[in-house]
């Protein structure tokens, strides 16, 4: 899920899965960026930083008239002043709404 | 040993440029850390008005790298810089056009870059965001 390399951390692209039991968590798009995020937040806080030292994010939505239903849940989680990032619309593998991926100071 | 980063907000000089403040959007045009400047993905806005400019793509790239030389100028970088690039499309058959203004900004040792075609929001038919040294 994540790669550390010297200062930064490298997390894959998330979607929505449940933490105990791995499977994937279907839902509305701010249901699964919910998840997505709630997991970040998780597992950053394991790898010993936290969400306020997200650099840079790339938020894949499956379209992107869904960016306005992302975006309030998303500014929920992160601090001021939020990362950088990038929100592109894109075709997602199996029913997938939303990935995120980004890179962390460790 | 090890020294601990942090994050620090790039603001452009030109508010006008600072499209996902003014547009409450939940992320800051780039962030510095130590030697690196992350930008998020920069669009054509028009640098007089704040507004978006949707002419032809050519016009549409070039006020895009503007601004991303201004939003690293801002912050004490430039375009020489720069270390890798990503431009995203909104139609991939403008991949000529864009390719042609891109190198008028980067004559010499150009970035490592990705382009393709995605989605885009606004009607923006680009989106460039780049990682580049600091200072």
């Amino acid at each position: 899920m994540a790669v550390r390399g010297g200062a930064f951390i490298f997390v894959s692209g998330l979607t929505a899965i449940d933490p105990h039991t791995g499977e994937r968590r279907p839902g509305t798009t701010a249901s699964e960026t919910h998840q997505i995020l709630a997991n970040l937040r998780q597992l950053l806080e394991a790898a010993g930083s936290s969400l306020d030292r997200v650099v840079k994010v790339n938020v894949l939505l499956h379209s992107m008239l869904e960016a306005p239903n992302m975006n309030e849940v998303y500014a929920r989680f992160f601090p001021e002043p939020p990362p950088a990032r990038t929100v592109c619309g894109a075709r997602l593998p199996d029913g997938i709404k939303v990935i995120i991926e980004c890179t962390v100071l460790a | 040993m090890t020294e601990k980063l942090e994050r620090v907000a790039i603001t452009p000089r030109n508010p006008l440029l600072n499209a996902s403040r003014a547009g409450n959007l939940p992320h800051v045009p780039g962030i510095r850390v130590g030697d690196y400047i992350f930008l998020s993905g920069m669009v054509p806005v028009d640098p007089q008005t704040g507004e978006r400019s949707h002419g032809p793509i050519a016009e549409q790239v070039r006020l895009t790298l503007s601004n991303m030389a201004h939003m690293l100028e801002s912050a004490g970088s430039s375009l020489d810089r720069v270390l890798r690039v990503h431009v995203v499309l909104a139609d991939i058959s403008d991949m000529a056009e864009m390719d042609r203004v891109y190198r008028e900004f980067f004559p010499v040792d150009p970035p490592a870059r990705t382009a393709w075609s995605m989605q885009l929001r606004f009607g923006n038919g680009c989106e460039i965001e780049c990682v580049a040294l600091a200072g």
